[in-house]
This record gives structure tokens, sequence and C-alpha cells, in this order.
């Protein structure tokens, strides 16, 4: 993107944790013009292995203030807006927010944070990434300024508490926590560079197989955000195969620790119905009690979204690969 | 050099959220606090200043800067990572570097080629660059995951 360009930018930045700090930094250093800071939070001690916006001298300080501070002194050149409060569903905050600024980021550890990101960022029709991060991985979305396909596609509604992991109770490396703050960075950068032609997408990093994974991402029809309404059917075949399946470490306790594991079938959830066979209990933790895919937990079938296939009735060939990804906040705590 | 015996309640406090991981626990931290890595900096400043203030948060015990990125860019070295860390023993490299002496080495010079030439400009690139070269470190530090497959 044209320095110029960037240097008109404004930027707003809502968490100033894990994955804002690094985020904040290569955006400053970048030249984009003006970064809005907005978070609530003071500096504690076991922010510093990861926030590394902040030096031990500002434990304590308010973040974004001490943030700002930080992000002045490296570059000078660059306007800082201060917005020291938490957003949540319905308070008009992030709406008014969201409409003041050319790119929202969330890096936040808050579920209602990053649906009311997205959802005021699609409604002001400005380009949004959404991050989080836990232990050793994590995942960026990205959504166009069109609005479609959003956060929301992907994960339905905030999930209820203690379901998924925080970095508060599973722990971050922080360095992991950099990696997913700056592909957050990028992923806006290219957003707005982009302008009406960015497509969004879904970025996982697994730093054990010091992987990134970039995937299309997949709207919902009856998405209650953007309404977004795309099909595309596939051909059946009639056959029994070996499809691979990648399973994520929060479920690998029914899987003996395994992180791909084979099922056979000719559709996704034939392939399900099998793993539960030999994985008791691994079913039930993506599907629920009427058998639909939890909303929580998106299904990959050869990296597209099986919502946008035809979810678990998705055909299957051999040799296919199913990626059982499911949400992940975390990052500020 | 740092290497405390037994972490102190600062310590303790300040990795808290790094102890939890299964994979580091306070026998990994007593590791990374006993570490010797030396980071390459050369003219892929940006991106060894991100790699080196992610092991230093980490705790790493010692961190050898080799090779000073140019000066005023974006001021950086031993002051910083120390306000960071006071944990961190940080040391410039000798004239010739005996690889073999370090835990860890992390090369972001633009010897390397086009990742490492992204890695020279400021931006999110090289906080990647850095952040990646980071973790790859602290997981050869603490014998975790596979190396990352060459870019």
């Amino acid at each position: 993107m044209p320095a110029l360009l960037l240097r008109e930018a404004r930027v707003l930045l809502v968490g100033a944790g894990g994955l804002g700090a690094p985020a904040a930094l290569a955006l400053a250093e970048a030249g984009v013009g003006t970064l809005g800071l907005c978070d609530f939070d003071r500096v504690e001690l076991s922010n510093l292995h990861r926030q590394v916006v902040y030096r031990s001298a500002d434990v304590g300080r308010g973040k974004v203030e001490a943030a700002a501070d930080r992000l002045r002194a490296r570059v000078p050149a660059l306007r800082v807006e201060a917005h020291e409060l938490r957003l949540g569903a319905g308070d008009g905050a992030a709406d008014r927010l969201a409409a003041a600024f050319d790119l929202v980021l969330e890096g936040t550890d808050s579920f209602e944070a990053k649906f009311a990101c997205n959802d005021a960022a699609v409604r002001a029709g400005r380009p949004f990434v959404s991050a989080g991060c836990v232990a050793l991985r994590g995942t960026v979305v990205a959504v166009a300024p069109g609005g479609r396909p959003c956060y929301r596609c992907l994960f339905e509604a905030p999930p209820d508490a203690g379901d998924f992991p925080t970095c508060e109770a599973a722990g971050v490396l922080g360095a992991v926590a950099g990696v997913v703050g700056a592909l957050m960075a990028a992923e806006g950068l290219r957003l707005l560079a982009a302008a009406e032609a960015a497509e969004g997408a879904v970025l996982h990093y697994d730093a054990l197989a010091g992987r990134v994974r970039r995937r299309r991402m997949q709207g919902r029809a009856d998405c209650p955000s953007c309404g977004m309404a795309r099909r595309r059917p596939r051909t059946t075949e009639e056959r029994t195969m070996a499809i691979s399946v990648h399973i994520p470490t929060p479920l690998r306790k029914y899987t003996a620790g395994k992180g791909e594991v084979s099922a056979a079938g000719q559709t996704v959830g034939d392939a399900l119905d099998d793993l539960e066979k030999s994985y008791p209990g691994l079913k039930e933790r993506l599907c629920d009690e009427s058998g639909k895919v939890r909303r929580f937990v998106n299904i990959f079938a050869n990296d597209e979204d099986i919502r946008a296939l035809q979810d678990l009735a998705t055909p299957l060939k051999d040799g296919d690969e199913i990626s059982i990804v499911p949400a992940i906040a975390g990052g500020r705590s | 050099m740092s290497c405390a015996p037994a972490l102190s309640r600062e310590q303790a406090a300040r990795y808290a959220r790094q102890l939890l991981l299964p994979e580091v626990g306070r026998a990994g931290q007593e590791r990374l606090l006993a570490a010797r890595v030396l980071v390459r900096a050369g003219a892929a400043s940006t991106a060894a200043r991100a790699a080196a203030t992610y092991l230093a948060a980490a705790g790493v015990g010692t961190i050898c800067l080799a090779g000073e990125p140019p000066a005023g860019a974006f001021g950086w070295g031993a002051d910083d990572l120390r306000a960071l860390n006071a944990d961190v023993c940080v040391v410039a490299a000798p004239d010739h570097v005996d690889e073999g002496a370090y835990d860890a080495v992390v090369d972001l010079s633009p010897a390397l080629g086009a990742a490492a030439a992204a890695a020279a400009a400021a931006g999110p690139d090289a906080a990647l660059a850095g952040a990646l070269a980071a973790v790859e470190a602290l997981k050869r530090l603490l014998a975790i995951g596979r190396p990352a497959p060459a870019a």
C-alpha cells in the first residue's frame, strides 16, 4: 500500500494485549497515520511475557496510556487516539468507533467484544480482523469491507462461559501471540490495500507444527449479521474411503493425543460417526443433540467450510482431508 | 548470568501464563532462564528486535546480540530488553562467534534471501518474521514440536 495512503489511514485496535501490542507496533512502524487504541485494563506483571509494548516500569498503569506513550516515542509521526472503555453488545460505542475508522482490528479475550466489533464493522462497512490465541495456537479471521462473509458466519454466537480455554486458564507462549498479532496486522493492511477487491480469509497458526494455514472463508446463508447466501453443491460418490482428519489440541484427549486420525465414510457425517466408534465422546463435542454441528466448531473438508458445501452431507472421497477447528478467544488477560 | 535455582515470587507472576503450559512448566522455565541464545541482527533489525524482545519476555537468561542494527532506526538493544525483563542478561557477541556455544541461534540476516529481505522492512512482515523466529528458538530450547517447514 502506498505510504501516502497509509499515512492517511485510521486504524482502530480493540484490545491492547498480547495480540494488540505486536499489531500496534507493526502498524506504527509500517507508517499507519492514526491508531485508535481501545482497552480498559491496567498493565500487570503477568502481561509482560507477551504484551511487548509494555516495560516493567509500566506495571499498574492504564494500558491505553502506557501503549500510547511507547508508540509515540518509537514512531513520533504517529497519531494515537486513546479510548479507555470496554466494548460490549448494544451500547452503541462499538458502532460509533467503527464508523470513525477505516479498519477495525480486534484482539481481545472476550467473545462478547469479538461479536460486538464484528457486527459494528459489518454495519459500518469497514474491513474487520479478529484474532484469538491460546497456548500454542491462534486464529485470525479477516472480514472484507463488504462484510461478507463475517465472523458470525464462522461462529454464530458467543459460546457459554467455560466452553473454551482462555489464556488465563490454559496459558500462552508470548511469541505465539506475537505471530498471531503480526498476522492480524498483516491481514488488516491487506484488506485496506485491496479495498473493494478484498476477500475474507481465516488463518490458523499451530506453533508445534510451525505452520500458518490460510483458508477461504465461507458465508452462512442465515447469518444474522451479514445474511450471506452462497452454496456450491458437489456430486456424490458411492464408495467407502480413507479420510484423514485433523484433530485440534483441545479434542486430542479423545484421540489418545493424536493430531491426525483416519476415518471412513462417504460424507462428513459418516466420517464423524466412524470416528465416534474409535474415539467415543468425540462426536458429542462436535455435534449437538439434534445432530447439527455445534455453532462454535468449524469443520473444513479440503479447506472449505462444510457449511458452504452440504454440511454433514458433504460428500468425501479417498484421500480427502477434514479439519476440525474450534473458536479461540484469548489474548488479553 | 542469571540462572536462579528456583523461581522467585516475582518470576512466578511474570511467567505465570507460560508456566501453565504443559510444554513449559517449572522445568521448562528454569531451562529458559539458563539458556543462551545468539540473535544475529544485521540489516534485518526490525525483525531481529521483535525476536529478541519475545526471547527476553519469555525469560531466556542470556541473549547475545551479533551485528548491531543501523543506529537510530528504531532504537533498541540491551537497555530496552533489560527494561522489559531484568532477569535477562544481554551481551554483545564477540567478533568471531562460535555458534556451538549457544543453545539456539536466531539468524535474520539478509543473507537468507527473500524472507529476510521482507524482514528488513518495518511493519507486519518484519514483526511476523521475528515472532516466528522466536517461536522456533523457544521450541528448540524446550525441545517441543517440529521445526517449521522451510519457506
